[in-house]
Order: C-alpha cells, then sequence, then structure tokens
C-alpha cells in the first residue's frame, strides 16, 4: 500500500517539466543553417507563421522522464505495504493468511528483527512483548499484529542438581516429555527415566554446566556442582574443639578433604577483601578460592552477648555470641548478633569469602546443631560455586566483575566480545534458554540460562498502542535513481552536450545519491524521555521535573516519552504518568534505546528503585533523579514474624532506614521510640495479648517519610495451630505441665504413660512429648525405644519431674536415662563412691507358694537397684539370708558385675534370722573400700529372732544405712523400721514395682546428701539469653541431678544442673529437675520452640527473598501444585518449579498495597500438606532501600552517560545528540540533479545567449558592479 | 577579463592608427580634436546625473550637500567633440566572426577618441536596448572600457532604431559610429533618425560575410539566429538574392540620403584593412564635403 512521501515539496520539482516544454519550444533548432537575413525570406517560407512545433522530442522524453524519477526520489517515496508484523517467543512457521512483507520481531530483552523466521531463537522467562510491539510498530506502522506466545506441549519445568556422596544427584521436572537425556560438561550423554514428570539422575559428573534435552522442549541448563571433597586447609584455623570437630565432621561425610595450606581452596585467610562494590556481582574469572577470615583479636569496641539469628529463613540456633566485632559493611550476611552482622559471605575478583566476626571459643554456636549445619551449607555453597557455573534467570541483565576484556558466546549466537567500563560489564539478551560460555584467558565459565517466571503476562492489546513510527527514512531506490541517472546521460548524448559541465554535474549527483541513499545531512538526534511511573514514584515532583526538563531542553529539542513500570505502558509526545506497579528500568530503557535510533540520548527519569540496573544499550542514557527520592528518606518495616503462645503473641519486627531519623514504631497497642540509622537494621521486639485475631499490625512512622507504602504490615501469627504437645504422666500431675505448654502456644494432650506402648498417633504426631514424673517402672515394654525414635526423627522430648522422675524415678541406669542430658545420680564421678550389699531374705515366707514375692522378683528387684551404681566408683555384693546369711557375692565394682549376672538365691526355704544377717553385713560392708555404705535388706519382715536384740551400734560403727525394702503382701515393718530410722536409711513399702524405683531412690539418696533438694534461685547459664530469655524465676524444690558432659546447661541452682538440653539425631531433649517453677509463658514458648522447627527431612516452606521454597527430603515424592489462599477465599495456583533435589521453588505475587493481608501458601507432599501464612513481598520499588545511586551511575557508565544533578542539567544530553544521521542527503542531491539538468536544458536550448542575464551578469551590471 | 580580448594585435592596432590619424589629421570628429590638455572656454551647460566614467573634478559638491545625490557639472565645449562607438551585439553578429572584428574595430576607435581627448560613449545595442558607458581620456578608461567589451556575448535581436530611440540623451553631441551587420528587418533609417535627434551624426560600418549576400542552396533548412524559427530554403534563390541586393542597396541609400557614410567590411578581413578602410572612406567623405 502506497503510504505517501517524507518530503513532498520535492514535487514543485515538477515545475521543471513545464519548464523543459518551454525549452524545447523555444529552443534553436538544430541541423539547420543560420541565415541571417531571415526576415528577407518569403512569409510562405517562414514557419514561424505556421506555428512552432516541439524540438527533439525524443530529447523531450528523456529529460521529463529523468526529471519525474528524479523528483519521484527526491519525495521520498514511503511506499510500505501494511504487511505483517508477527511477534514471536520463538521460530515460527510462515503461514499463507500472513500479508506480505512479513516483519519477524522476536520478543527477547530487548526485542530484536530476524529475517528468517527459523532462525528465531527461543525466548526464555517471560518475553517483553510491549518492547517487542514498539519495536515493530515503528518498523510497519499498519502491519497486522500477530502475536505467537509459545506454548510447547513438552517441556522442562525446572531442575537442578546437588551433591550426595562422591556422586551428584540431578533432580527434574518435566511435561509432555516421555525421555530426558543430560549431556554434562564433558558431553556424555546420560538418559534419565521420567516419572510421574520427574527424573532423578544420581551419578559422577564433571563439575560445571549441562543440558538437559528432550524432543519438542526447549533445552535445560543447570549447573553441576563438584561433588569432590572441599580442599580444606589443615592448619591455620582458630583453636576451637568444636572447629576441628565439624571439620571432621565434614571430611568423613566426604564433603571436605584436609590438605596442606597451599593446596587448600578453603583456607584462613587475613588478607584484604575485595572492594564492596563488587561484592553484589558475580565474578566468573576468580581464582577458585574461598578466604576463610576470623578475627585475629577481638576490637577494643566489640560488642557481645548477643544471640545469634541466621539471616535467613533456618531456625533460630539458640546460640549467644560472647563477643564480636560487627561486620559492616557487610557483604551477604549469614549470622547476626543483634541488629548487627555477624558473619557473611560473598565473593570479588580475588575469590570468594567467608567472615567471622567472632572466634568460635567466644560463642557457644560451636556447642549447637547449628554450626556442622552452618559449616556444611558454606562448604556445600564453595562446592557448587567451585564448578566455575552459575544459574542465571532468562531476561535479566547480568553484572559481573572481571578485570579486562573476555567473550561471551550465547548457546547458538555468534561469540561476542566484552570489555569491561572499569572493571564491571553488563551482559543483555541472556533470554536465550542455555549454557552461555565466558572465557577470559584460560579461565572460563559457565551461565546456566533458565527460564524466567513460568506465569508470563500475556501480549499487550495491539490496537491500542499508538507508537509513533520511525523517522521517515524513505525508501530511496538505487534503481529508480539509477534509471534518472541513465535517462540524464542519454539526454546529455542525445542533445549533443558531452560538453556540458552541468550535464555531467547533474549525473553525478544522481549517481552519487544512489552511491549511498543514507548519508545524512547530520541532523541532531532526538531525546527520548524514559519516565518511571511505578508505584514509588512521587507523582507531583515526577510532573515538576518534567516540565523542568522539558523546558531545559527547548522547543528545538525532539522530545519523545516512554512511560512505564516493569513494561512499558505509553509511548508518546507527553508522559503518560498513570500510576503504576512494580519497578523493572529493563523495559522502558530499551524500549527507549530503540526509539532513540542512532544518534539519540536518553534521559532516565526514575526514583533509582529499580533492581535491574544497569541496563545495557547503544545510546547514552542520563538518569535523572526526581529530587523527593533524595530528599525524602525512607522508613520501613523490613521483616517482621509473630509468633502464638496462648493468648500472647511475641512479635519481633527489623526495621530500616536509608537517613537517621527518630521513628516511632507501632505493634499494635503497643508504641516506643527509637532511633534509626542507614545501613543498620533495628530490631523490636513486643509481646502483645492477642486473642481471636490472626494478624498483627507493625508500623514505623517517621517525619516526611518519601515512601509511605512501605510503613505499614500486616504480620501473620505462627503456632495458631498445628503445634501440639503430648504429655504423658500421671492423671493427677497433668495440670502442670499442661499449663506451660498452654503457655508456650502448644495444644496439648495429656496421656497416661501406658499410651507409649501404643501406637496413638496424636501422641507420636505430636511436635513435642513432655515425660512427667513418670517412674521407670510405669514405663510399658519398648517405650523407651519410641521415645529414642521420636527424637532422632525431630521431634522435641522434654523430661520433668520430681518426685518420681529422674533419681526418685528409678531412672536411674535405666534405658530412658540415656536419653537425658541430666543422669539421676547427683554424684560427680569420683566422689560419694557407695558400697552396697544387698541382703535378700531366702525364707520360706518369701516363695511365691507362701504369698511371697518370689525368686524372680528379688531378682529383678536387685538387678534394679544395682543398675542405679557407677560402675566405676561403686560395689555391689549379694548376702542371701534364712537360717543363715550366706555372702553370695563379694562386694565387687559393679562394673565388673553385668545386671544379669548377678546372683540371687534361687529357692525360699526355712526360717528368717535377721541379727546374724546384719552381723555377717556389718562384716562384709566393713571390709570394702567405700565412702558410704548402704545395706539394702529385702525381705517380707518375718523374722525368727525379731525379737531379740538388734546390732544397732554394729551397724553405727561401721557407718552403714540400712535400707529396708519390704516386699509381699503382709509385711512387718518393726523391726527394720527402727534400724533404718536409727542408721539414717528408709523404710520402702509395697508392691514389687513400687519398691524398686522406691529403693532405687532410697540407695541414691543415702549414697550422697539425699535426692531432694529445696527451694532456690536458678543461675541462667551463658545460653539463656538466646534460648529462654527473660528472668529465672524462683523453683520451689527439685530433685538433684547432674549434667552429662555433653549436654548444655541452661540454668543451675546452686552450682546442680537445673535446665539442660542436647541433641539426639535431629530432635532434641530438654530435661528440666523440677516440676515447680513459674517460668513465664515467654519462657515456656522460648524453650518449647525447637519444636516448631520442622526436622529436616520433613517437607516445609522458607522464604527466599520473594519466593517461597518448598524443602523435602531429595528422595521425597514431587509435590504437586500449590495455591496461594487470599484471606476472602479467592484461590489461584502456585507452580512450583524444582530447583534440584529436594528443592522446589514457587515466586509469591507481591502486594500492589500496603496492608496487603498474609496469604497462605499450601501444597501437598506425599499425601500431607504442608501450609504457611506469609507477608506477600513487597513490590521491588517499595524495598526499603535508598536510590540505588551506584546503580544508577553503573547505568550512566555502561551506557556513556552521565547522573544529571537535575532537570536543568541538560546540556551533556545535547551535547551526546550525534549527528551522524539525520534527514537522508539523498533528496537533496536529486534535486541537485533536477536543477543541473534544467540549466542543462536552457544552455542547451540558448536560453542563456538569449538571457545573458541567466548566464552571464549584462554588461553594464559587470561594470557598475567594478565601479 | 576574459583572456582573448583585446588582444596584442589589436592594441597594436590601436596605437598604429591613433598615431596615424594624428599625422592625417585626426579624427573626423566634429569640433576639432585640440592637441592634448583640456580644452579651454568651457561653459557651464548644466547638470547630469553622475555615473562611472564621468571626471570627478566636475563632481558639483554643494548640490551633493544639498541633494545627497551626485551630479556632475557639464559644460558646452565648442572645441572638442565626442565620438559614440555603438555597438550591434545581436545574435547575427555571433555568425562569421563579425562581433569579434566589430568589437576590435571599436576598441582601436575608442582608443583613437580617447588619445585625442574626445568624450567617447560606447554602446552596446540587441534587442532595442543600449547599454552605453560614457568614457573620458585616460588609460584607466580605456582599460576600464575594454574590461566591458570583453564580456559582452552577442544574442538577442537586432533592433537598432528601438535602441537608440530608448538610449538616454547624453549630455555631449558628436559622431557616432555604428559596428553592424544592419541586418534588421526595421532597417537603418529609424536608427539614424533617433540617432539625429539626439544631436548625433552617425556613420555606418556593414561587417558582413560574402556568403551572406547570396541566396542559400533550395531546400537547405535554415533558421533565423535571433529567433527559433526555421524555414526551408526557397527554390528561386534569384529572387532571394535579388532581394538580398535590394536589401543592401536600401540601406545604403537610406544612410546617404541621411548624410551618413556605409563602409562595407568583409567579417574575414584582417583588423587592419578594415580599419584602413574605415579611415579612408569616412575621412574622404569628410574631406569632400
Amino acid at each position: 500500500m502506497f503510504e505517501g512521501f517524507a518530503w513532498p515539496l520535492a514535487f514543485a520539482g515538477l515545475a521543471a517539466a513545464p519548464l523543459l516544454l518551454w525549452l524545447h519550444r523555444r529552443a534553436r533548432p538544430t541541423g539547420q543553417v543560420p541565415f541571417t537575413a531571415f526576415f528577407l525570406l518569403p512569409s510562405s517560407v517562414r514557419e514561424g507563421l505556421a506555428g512552432r512545433r516541439w524540438r527533439a522530442p525524443f530529447l523531450l522524453a528523456l529529460r521529463l522522464l529523468a526529471v519525474a524519477l528524479l523528483v519521484w526520489q527526491a519525495a521520498g517515496p514511503l511506499a510500505r505495504p501494511p504487511g505483517t508484523l508477527v511477534i514471536t517467543a520463538g521460530p515460527v512457521t510462515p503461514e499463507p493468511g500472513w500479508a506480505a512483507p512479513v516483519t519477524y520481531v522476536r520478543a527477547g530483552r530487548p526485542a530484536s528483527v530476524a529475517d528468517a523466521p527459523d532462525t528465531l531463537a527461543v525466548v526464555a522467562g517471560t518475553p517483553d512483548w510491549s518492547g517487542a510491539l514498539l519495536l515493530g510498530r515503528r518498523l510497519s506502522p499498519e502491519a497486522a499484529v500477530v502475536f505467537r506466545p509459545r506454548a510447547p506441549t513438552a517441556r522442562i519445568l525446572g531442575g537442578g542438581a546437588s551433591v550426595r556422596g562422591a556422586e551428584v544427584e540431578v533432580a527434574l521436572q518435566a511435561e509432555g516429555v516421555n525421555a530426558l537425556r543430560l549431556v554434562d560438561a564433558a558431553g556424555v550423554e546420560h538418559p534419565l527415566v521420567l516419572r510421574d514428570g520427574f527424573a532423578r539422575l544420581t551419578a559422577r559428573l564433571p563439575a560445571g554446566g549441562a543440558v538437559v534435552l528432550a524432543p519438542d522442549a526447549d533445552p535445560f541448563a543447570l549447573c553441576v556442582p563438584d561433588a569432590r571433597p572441599l580442599p580444606v586447609a589443615d592448619a591455620g584455623w582458630p583453636p576451637a574443639a568444636a572447629f576441628d570437630e565439624a571439620l571432621d565432621a565434614l571430611e568423613s561425610a566426604g564433603l571436605a578433604a584436609r590438605v596442606p595450606v597451599e593446596r587448600a581452596v578453603w583456607w584462613p585467610a587475613t588478607g584484604a577483601l575485595p572492594a564492596e562494590s563488587q561484592w553484589a556481582r558475580w565474578a566468573p574469572f576468580a581464582p577458585d578460592r574461598t578466604h576463610v577470615h576470623f578475627p585475629g583479636a577481638i576490637a577494643d569496641d566489640a560488642q557481645g552477648a548477643e544471640p545469634l539469628l541466621p539471616a535467613d529463613d533456618s531456625p533460630t540456633p539458640g546460640a549467644m555470641v560472647r563477643r564480636f566485632t560487627p561486620l559492616a559493611p557487610a557483604a551477604s550476611p549469614t549470622w547476626y548478633a543483634g541488629d548487627a552482622v555477624a558473619a557473611d559471605r560473598g565473593a570479588g575478583a580475588d575469590g570468594r569469602f567467608v567472615r567471622f566476626g567472632f572466634l568460635p571459643a567466644e560463642s557457644d554456636l560451636p556447642e549447637t546443631a547449628a554450626w556442622p549445619v552452618h559449616l556444611r551449607t558454606l562448604v556445600e555453597a564453595d562446592r557448587a560455586a567451585r564448578s566455575g557455573c552459575r544459574v542465571h534467570r532468562a531476561g535479566e541483565p547480568l553484572t559481573v566483575t572481571a578485570s579486562g576484556a573476555f567473550t561471551l558466546r550465547p548457546p547458538g549466537g555468534s561469540t561476542r566480545a566484552i570489555t569491561p567500563t572499569g572493571d564491571t560489564a553488563t551482559l543483555d539478551a541472556l533470554d536465550e534458554p542455555g549454557l552461555y560460555r565466558l572465557e577470559q584467558g584460560d579461565r572460563k565459565a559457565t551461565l546456566a540460562v533458565q527460564a524466567g517466571s513460568m506465569e508470563s503476562a500475556g501480549p499487550p492489546d495491539a490496537s491500542a498502542w499508538a507508537v509513533p513510527a520511525a523517522p521517515p527514512t524513505p525508501d530511496v531506490s538505487v534503481t529508480w535513481v539509477l534509471a534518472a541517472a541513465v535517462a540524464l546521460l542519454g539526454a546529455l548524448l542525445a542533445g549533443g552536450r558531452r560538453r556540458s559541465a552541468l550535464a555531467w554535474g547533474g549525473v553525478a549527483l544522481a549517481l552519487g545519491a544512489a552511491a549511498d541513499p543514507r548519508v545524512g545531512l547530520g541532523d541532531p538526534g532526538g531525546v527520548v524521555v524514559a519516565v518511571d511511573t511505578s508505584g514509588s514514584m512521587p507523582r507531583a515532583e515526577t510532573r515538576e521535573a518534567l516540565a523542568a526538563l522539558a523546558a531545559a531542553l527547548g522547543p528545538d529539542t525532539s522530545v519523545t516519552y516512554v512511560s512505564g513500570d516493569d513494561a512499558v505502558r505509553g509511548v508518546g509526545p507527553s508522559p503518560d504518568l498513570t500510576p503504576g506497579g512494580g519497578t523493572r528500568a529493563a523495559p522502558i530503557l530499551q524500549a527507549a534505546q530503540g526509539l532513540a535510533d542512532a544518534s539519540g540520548a536518553v534521559i532516565h527519569v526514575t526514583d533509582g528503585r529499580a533492581p535491574d540496573l544497569p541496563v545495557a544499550g547503544p545510546r547514552p542514557v542520563f538518569p535523572l533523579l526526581v529530587a523527593a527520592a533524595l530528599e525524602h528518606g525512607d522508613t520501613a518495616v523490613l521483616s517482621a514474624t509473630a509468633t502464638r503462645q496462648g493468648d500472647q503473641v511475641y512479635v519481633r519486627t527489623r526495621l530500616v532506614s536509608d537517613r537517621s531519623t527518630d521513628a516511632d514504631v507501632e505493634i499494635d497497642r503497643f508504641s516506643t521510640e527509637l532511633r534509626l540509622e542507614p545501613g543498620l537494621r533495628r530490631t523490636v521486639s513486643a509481646r502483645i495479648r492477642a486473642v481471636n485475631v490472626d494478624t498483627v499490625p507493625v508500623r514505623v512512622q517517621a517525619h516526611d517519610d518519601a515512601l509511605p507504602q512501605n510503613d505499614r504490615r500486616l504480620v501473620p501469627i505462627d503456632g495458631e495451630a498445628g503445634a501440639r504437645l503430648a504429655v504423658v504422666t500421671d492423671p493427677a500431675t497433668a495440670a502442670g505441665p499442661r499449663a506451660w505448654g498452654e503457655a508456650a502456644g502448644f495444644a496439648v494432650d495429656a496421656f497416661e504413660p501406658a499410651a507409649l506402648g501404643t501406637h496413638e498417633p496424636r501422641l507420636w504426631g505430636a511436635q513435642a512429648l513432655a515425660v512427667h514424673d513418670v517412674p521407670v517402672d510405669a514405663l510399658p515394654a519398648g517405650a523407651v525405644d519410641a521415645l529414642d525414635a521420636f527424637v532422632r526423627r525431630g521431634g522435641l522430648l522434654l523430661l520433668t519431674g520430681r518426685t518420681r522422675a529422674f533419681g526418685p524415678g528409678g531412672w536411674a541406669g535405666q534405658p530412658l536415662e540415656r536419653l537425658s542430658p541430666l543422669t539421676s545420680d547427683p554424684r560427680p564421678p569420683g566422689a560419694g563412691r557407695l558400697g552396697l550389699l544387698l541382703a535378700l531374705d531366702r525364707s520360706g515366707s518369701m516363695a511365691s507358694e507362701a504369698g511371697g514375692i518370689g525368686p524372680e522378683a528379688v531378682g529383678r528387684l536387685a538387678r534394679g537397684l544395682a543398675a542405679g551404681l557407677r560402675a566405676e566408683d561403686d560395689r555391689i555384693g549379694v548376702l542371701a539370708f534364712g537360717t543363715q546369711a550366706q555372702v553370695m557375692l563379694a562386694p565387687t565394682p559393679a562394673g565388673e558385675v553385668a545386671a544379669g549376672a548377678l546372683p540371687v538365691p534361687a529357692a525360699h526355704r526355712g526360717g528368717t534370722y535377721l541379727v546374724p544377717a546384719l552381723l555377717e553385713a556389718t562384716r562384709v560392708l566393713q571390709a570394702t573400700e567405700a565412702d558410704a555404705r548402704v545395706l539394702v535388706v529385702v525381705t517380707d519382715g518375718k523374722f525368727a529372732d525379731g525379737g531379740e536384740p538388734m546390732p544397732l551400734e554394729a551397724l553405727r560403727g561401721a557407718g552403714i544405712r540400712l535400707l529396708a525394702v519390704l516386699v509381699g503382701e503382709d509385711v512387718e515393718p518393726a523391726p527394720l523400721e527402727a534400724l533404718a530410722e536409727a542408721t539414717g536409711g528408709r523404710l520402702v513399702i509395697g508392691q514389687v514395682g513400687q519398691v524398686l524405683r522406691l529403693a532405687a531412690a532410697g540407695v541414691g539418696s543415702l549414697g550422697d546428701g539425699g535426692l531432694f533438694a529445696g527451694p532456690g534461685a536458678p543461675t541462667p547459664g551463658p545460653a539463656w539469653g538466646a534460648r529462654v530469655g527473660g528472668d529465672a524465676p524462683r523453683i520451689d524444690g527439685r530433685v538433684r541431678v547432674r549434667e552429662r558432659p555433653t549436654a548444655r546447661v541452661l540454668a543451675r541452682v546452686d552450682g546442680e544442673a537445673l535446665l539442660a538440653e542436647w541433641q539426639v539425631g535431629a530432635g532434641r531433649v530438654v530435661a528440666l529437675a523440677t516440676d515447680a517453677w513459674a517460668l513465664p509463658a515467654a519462657g515456656w514458648a522460648a524453650l518449647l520452640a525447637p519444636a516448631r522447627a520442622v526436622p529436616d527431612g520433613e517437607a516445609r516452606l522458607l522464604l527466599d527473598g520473594d519466593d517461597v521454597v518448598l524443602v523435602t527430603a531429595p528422595d521425597a515424592p514431587p509435590p504437586t501444585s500449590g495455591t496461594l489462599s487470599a484471606p476472602g477465599g479467592a484461590e489461584r495456583p502456585l507452580s512450583f518449579r524444582c530447583e534440584g533435589p529436594g528443592r522446589h521453588r514457587a515466586t509469591l505475587p507481591p502486594a500492589l498495597a500496603a496492608d496487603a493481608p498474609p496469604v497462605t501458601v499450601s501444597v501437598a507432599v506425599g499425601g500431607a500438606v504442608v501450609s504457611r501464612r506469609v507477608m506477600p513481598p513487597l513490590p521491588a520499588e517499595w524495598r526499603p532501600s535508598p536510590p540505588d545511586l551506584a546503580g544508577l551511575g553503573a547505568q550512566a557508565a555502561v551506557a556513556g552517560g552521565r547522573r544529571l544533578l537535575g532537570p536543568d542539567d541538560v546540556d551533556p544530553v545535547l551535547d551526546a545528540l550525534a549527528r551522524d544521521a539525520g534527514r537522508p542527503l539523498a533528496p537533496w542531491l536529486l534535486l541537485g540533479a533536477l536543477l543541473l539538468a534544467l540549466l542543462d536544458a536552457a544552455a542547451w536550448a540558448g536560453l542563456g545567449a538569449r538571457f545573458p542575464g541567466l548566464a552571464r551578469p549584462s554588461p553594464l551590471q559587470a561594470a557598475e558592479g567594478s565601479g | 577579463m576574459p583572456a582573448g580580448f583585446p588582444d596584442a594585435e589589436t592594441l597594436a592596432a590601436c596605437e598604429r592608427f591613433a598615431l596615424w590619424l594624428r599625422q592625417g589629421g585626426g579624427l573626423p570628429v566634429r569640433g576639432r580634436p585640440l592637441s592634448g590638455g583640456l580644452s579651454a572656454g568651457l561653459d557651464f551647460e548644466g547638470h547630469a546625473e553622475y555615473r562611472p566614467g564621468h571626471d570627478l573634478r566636475h563632481l558639483d559638491w554643494a548640490l551633493y550637500a544639498r541633494l545627497r545625490t551626485l551630479n556632475v557639472r557639464t559644460f558646452e565645449d565648442e572645441g572638442a567633440g565626442t565620438l559614440a562607438v555603438l555597438l550591434d551585439a545581436s545574435a547575427s553578429m555571433a555568425l562569421g566572426g563579425k562581433f569579434e572584428l566589430a568589437r576590435r574595430m571599436a576598441a582601436a576607435l575608442v582608443f583613437a577618441g580617447l588619445r585625442a581627448c574626445h568624450g567617447v560613449l560606447l554602446g552596446v545595442a540587441r534587442d532595442g536596448a543600449l547599454d552605453a558607458l560614457p568614457l573620458t581620456g585616460g588609460a584607466a578608461s580605456f582599460d576600464h572600457a575594454m574590461a566591458w567589451l570583453a564580456r559582452v556575448v552577442p544574442g538577442g535581436r537586432t533592433h537598432l532604431a528601438a535602441s537608440f530611440t530608448a538610449a538616454p540623451r547624453f549630455a555631449a553631441r558628436g559622431d557616432a559610429v555604428i559596428l553592424s551587420d544592419l541586418f534588421d528587418p526595421h532597417g537603418p533609417e529609424g536608427a539614424l533618425d533617433a540617432l539625429q535627434r539626439a544631436g548625433w551624426q552617425a556613420d555606418l560600418v556593414r561587417i558582413t560575410t560574402a556568403d551572406e549576400w547570396w541566396a542559400p542552396a533550395p531546400g537547405v533548412g535554415l533558421r533565423d539566429p535571433e529567433s527559433s524559427a526555421a524555414a526551408t530554403a526557397p527554390t528561386d534563390t534569384g529572387a532571394l538574392t535579388a532581394s538580398l541586393t535590394a536589401w543592401r542597396e536600401h540601406t545604403r541609400a537610406q544612410a546617404l540620403r541621411r548624410g551618413s557614410v556605409v563602409v562595407e567590411v568583409d567579417a574575414n578581413a584582417g583588423l587592419p584593412q578594415a580599419l584602413t578602410r574605415f579611415f579612408s572612406t569616412v575621412l574622404a567623405v569628410r574631406s569632400h564635403v
């Protein structure tokens, strides 16, 4: 379709046509003899009387043709048929219905034009439909637009690799695919079998980039970590046993290997860190080393006594750091100590680094399970980084640190040479899936570009776009210009004008126009103003800035506005300031670069909050920060958590500000004022009473806040449901632990001890289990094994009580005691050696047929009593008495006597004589080397010599305490009761089970000072603040216990352990030696908090920036699609994408309004549903961060501009407008050729001679001029 | 100044014929020439608008102060006459070297006039108009005149009567020499009459080629060099030749009737021959008279 002309004024040249006609009419006839006396000819022969005729009609036709062609081409015909504009995200097959010409635009980032439809590379991630439409509209303004989004039926949705032992495990998720094959870094193919859309491969794979291929699916790139053990320096580490133990554990697990320092990848270093500007960037050619920094000496201004907090979503380690040096500035924090960064990690051009602000010995972190986990995480991260491969999201620019030029080779493209500006370079056009190879000399790196979001926005409404067409660049057809030149040449020859400089000049100009129709007159380019219209932009200030900018640029400068937020929203001669959503600089800057053509410049009006700066481009970009972004600071709620504990909600929020300011903080009804400093995060905690609510409002207010949208968040309250505590105790004693659990926010179920022998799901399904005042004889068979399994798989076991727990409960030496960090025997090793002699009644009345307990029960009782002894110190002997006293086992070290081998009388017969037995026992015990001597008499009390005097003085003289254990149905306490009382012993009467427990307790108490202690004031241990916090109230009484060497004691009373814990498997056991402690609810909540942490191996949802990550066991079944539920009931699917074994990621949509309520993320894994309520992430431009001046500076540096100081500072922009293009010169050359052709025709016609004024000045004028 | 004019031969001829004229009694210009120096007994005649070539000594500064226009005082000089050299520069003169000869003769006449201290008026006539250059004595005036002449390109139609009628009246009167082929459809009589009315006594130098007086062969394509008109030569060449002859005689008769001399010069003749013929004829006629 004929569109028009670029310069219609050129048609004025058609006036040459009648001029030519006139010239040919007036021209001298040629080929005729001049005849001076023409007027004397007879009038009959003079032609003039019969009318004139056209001279040289062929020549006239040639000249007219040349004029027509020259004028036509000079007018710039815009004969662009509308055709079809195909905007696609990948290769397309042309369709018959597409009107020619077809323009193919690839909706990549940036958009690009393709010549052949089958050469279009796949666009991974979200296509930039807006940018592609903008580009296409400019090329073909009238074309019919056809969008071709890709919806492949077969695709690889996600995947990743992680190290498993010496091998690498790869997990992949795909749909519509039957077979996959992985091509590793060495080019070896590995087939993968899909099952339910997932595939796994465990093999020895070379480290580096790998690509997964499937028929009809786009390739999927991933990074394979280095499975070889990480070489860790074998010396130079700070002295800490826990550190060495952790490294030993890593070495034994095959994750690390101790090597000499010079060969180590992980090595202790105190060298300088890389420049701060490099921390956030990838250094692909950095040396393969990790510098691990520990402070050489703690500075004088070191801070201390702060709880350690993880920077990510992992559980709080419950550790304190006693002294540390805050790391400021910090790279990527890993641990916080209070509000300061205590550990971080990063990378620079010299390699990676890990920094600790404290020595291991200055913290109890190494004593926790978090320490080896942390070291393992660091080592694993470096094993992955060591592969020289990085996963990158398609479509996003990547800024790298490199010291010199390097090359980038895309998957299917040609190698690009990259020259860094300074030490950074921005890689763009990373929108094709696959492996990108980077090379700098001998060093190589790989970029595995994976598809971005699975949910891409659809193409825009093309009809709503009024995109300005590109400046008219008429098709100055070489063919037609050459035809005009040939016509001129023909006219020149036919007119006998071989010596005419005019004619040859005309031909030369025409040929010049044909030689390079694009040569321009050097018009300056236009200015394209890219206006950020995201939600964070201050509207009034933006309008003011744009008005001032337009005034400064002046009316002579061509200005086009591109408006948008995370996509281009408007293009035109005036800005469209419709408020938008999130910020991404790339769409509007890339569109502006396209509009700027080859000679324009771009002004980026922004508030500096775009996260994707810099954006590469050919034309200079001049960032202009709106004034409000600099003048007004921003105070924001960075994060917040709320945990319900009964009717109490514990809220912890982190606040941040980009300037020094006083701020008011409101957490529900609690409010306070505090000082915020830039770059420091302040943590504010509060406990509020909240019932029947599931969110807590948190708000921070500061004067003149630039961005109030991020000042208020609604925090979901965790622990509202789900966390349960099972209390196992006698119903009479259940009230205490029930109150503790409910105060901590747990749902409490009480069970009798017998339930431990069942498969009660509510018991074993609880997150925490409290065994309270349960004597060991009340435990059913297999209960301890079940408890052990419960803890090892991640449960929290609380062992507590006083009168029937620990020693009084008969736990000493029992399997249950092995789970406890507190032993039931309060005696410290090497002190209070006990000599125990069991005097067992073997009379007939003890026989079971006579109503006694029988030899078997006696044996069990004896073994139970012996189990409470310390193997290395105590002695035990057995004496059987009836008619006679007989030593069955002389006092022997307890450790040498197996419990099952303890001799007991097998048969009971005859009468019972007590006095000989006591005398014999006195003799035996006197000869025993012990600090305390205890005689345990197990009998039914029916003695033949009960009326005779007892050898009390002999017993006293030998320092023997008598513990009388009366068993049976008809016992007679006297005379043993008097003896026990007189020797400081005890009398125990009851059934076998009770007796056993009571007797055991009696043994312990008789050994050293008693098992029970009175009221006291607990003394918090070093970890109290991190683990429990707050004050430790007094106790009313306790049972005396002793801590195990590897247990962490949280509180002591009178130097003896009261509260301690330790790690067992994936779980934790907390032991509390009292039942009378008024610990505040917050304390109970903190103490039981580890129960809320999901144990390793179980599916859980973590927050990672704007993403939620589902972590499962590596071999767990893959999740089904997730759901995102809003409070109002609205649901939307949430796609989880596999990113490696046991890891699946989904991106949360940002909240576009302040006070956005929490949403619930749910995903089904293996038949169970994992849910978590989360705050929707803030849009990027609402992030509490100051304007990214460094990013804006990098943008200016990368694109060749500079940051403008204000709207008036436009001189650099105007200076940058190139003059190398502009209006084409060809039309002027053509018009010049036309003029010369006309002059030649006039000369041919003799007009110069007839009108000398045309060719030469008149003689008179010349004379006057000279005079 | 374009190369080629005035050439060395022309300049030499100027000197030679100026000397020859002085030895022979001078130019046949009314009011006998003086032998150098300024003429005496000047009578104030009036004012004329200053034009390049006027003697600056005659500028009336008092009048300039009053009117702010430059005027020169003019004097009636009975002793010195003015020579007008009028050149036909129509297109027909471009043929056969006629214009070149006419221009070289004009140069010689101007030189002689200036050397004899006459006022000289140099004029170019075509298309019914006259471009005139008044000159006074001095070498600079001659050089100026030669440069002016060198730029003249023949073209246009011949209409001498209109040219001289349209010419401005000159203050000085004297003799005029018309250098032309006299192929003027309007005849020379109108031109001579106009000059006489302006106070000029004109002589005619007809510069033609011999071919011009013969009728072309029948059937030959003919064109009018002064217009785009074309024709085919008539078959009756005798009649055309007769017409040419009649025209030649007619012009001569009209000139003689008005007291003018017609000197016939062949364009192919050399400059000395042409000048010799002109001066000998004119001086003979003047002496006879």
